[in-house]
C-alpha cells in the first residue's frame, strides 16, 4: 500500500483593523509560533499582525490592535517603523480577552564609513 | 543608566577584520537575549565585555521566562548576509517567544555569537522604550534594514 503524504491544512487569518484576510499553509513545529504581518490601511500603513481565525469568522472586537509610539528620541536610528504620518512606532500590541501579544520594531544597528577629512 | 540606540560593537568589526575572532554571521549560532533599562549599553567596550553575561550584559539585568523566552536568549533562525549596492545587511526572520509569555519592561536585546566560546556580542538593538507582553507572544520584527546594516561609500 502506497504511503499517504499528509499536507498541512489551510490556516485562515484576519486583521482586526481592516478587512484584509489571508490563507496560508505551512508546516509548524511543536511549540513554534507563526506570525503573519501586513501593511494595514486601517492603521495608516503600519506593519501589523493578522490574527488566526478559529471557526467561521474572527469575532468582532475579540482582538484589538494598540499602536505604541516610540517613547524615546529617534536620533540617527536606522530603519525605524513609521506610519503614513511619519510617526515612529515602537510596537503593536494585539489585545485579547486574556492578554496581549506584542510585536516590537527595533532599529537596525548601523555602521557607516566616511571619507577621511 | 539607560538604553539610547541600536549599535554595532566596535570589537566585532575589529575582530572580524583582523581575524582575531572567528565570527561567521550566516553559519554560527546566534542568540537574542532581552534586557531591562538598568544597563547602559556601550559599543566601545573591550571584546570580553561585549559578551553575554559579562559586565553590562550580566544576567542580573536579563529578562526571560522558562519555556517562553529562555535565559540566554532565543535563537536567531537562519541569519544571512546580503549586499545591495554599498549596503551590506545582516538579517534573519523575526524572533518570537512561545505563545504564553509574560514579560515586562523589556527595552532591548543583545545579539551574540553562541558558537564562540567567548559568546561575544555582534550588536545590540534598542526597542525604543519599555515593552511588555501578557499571556502572549513577544516578537522582535527585525527592521527592513536588517539586524545590522553596514554602509560603505
Amino acid at each position: 500500500m502506497a504511503a499517504v503524504i499528509l499536507q498541512p491544512h489551510n490556516r485562515r487569518w484576519a486583521c482586526p483593523s481592516c478587512n484584509v484576510t489571508a490563507v496560508s499553509r505551512e508546516i509548524v513545529k511543536p511549540g513554534e509560533v507563526v506570525s503573519k504581518l501586513h501593511r494595514c490601511a486601517g492603521q495608516k500603513g503600519l506593519l501589523v499582525p493578522f490574527v488566526e481565525v478559529v471557526g467561521v469568522d474572527l469575532a468582532k472586537h475579540s482582538h484589538v490592535h494598540r499602536i505604541v509610539e516610540r517613547g524615546d528620541w529617534a536620533g540617527t536610528e536606522q530603519g525605524l517603523m513609521t506610519d503614513a504620518d511619519g510617526k515612529v512606532v515602537m510596537a503593536v500590541q494585539t489585545e485579547r480577552e486574556d492578554g496581549y501579544d506584542t510585536h516590537v520594531f527595533p532599529a537596525a544597528a548601523g555602521l557607516t564609513t566616511r571619507e577621511p577629512q | 543608566m539607560a538604553w539610547t540606540a541600536s549599535k554595532v560593537n566596535a570589537q566585532f568589526v575589529l575582530g572580524a577584520l583582523d581575524r582575531t575572532v572567528n565570527f561567521d554571521l550566516d553559519t554560527d549560532a546566534f542568540l537574542v537575549a532581552l534586557y531591562n533599562n538598568s544597563i547602559t549599553p556601550d559599543q566601545t567596550v573591550a571584546l570580553a565585555s561585549t559578551a553575554y553575561n559579562v559586565a553590562q550584559w550580566a544576567t542580573a539585568n536579563e529578562l526571560y521566562e522558562a519555556g517562553q523566552w529562555a535565559q540566554g536568549g532565543a535563537s536567531l533562525v537562519t541569519p544571512d548576509v546580503t549586499t545591495a549596492g554599498t549596503t551590506i545587511m545582516w538579517d534573519a526572520p523575526d524572533t518570537a517567544s512561545g505563545a504564553a509569555a509574560d514579560l515586562a519592561a523589556v527595552y532591548g536585546c543583545l545579539v551574540y555569537d553562541n558558537t564562540l566560546a567567548g559568546k561575544y556580542g555582534v550588536c545590540y538593538n534598542y526597542f525604543g522604550g519599555s515593552n511588555s507582553v501578557v499571556n502572549g507572544t513577544f516578537t522582535i520584527v527585525w527592521s527592513a534594514s536588517g539586524i545590522a546594516s553596514f554602509s560603505v561609500a
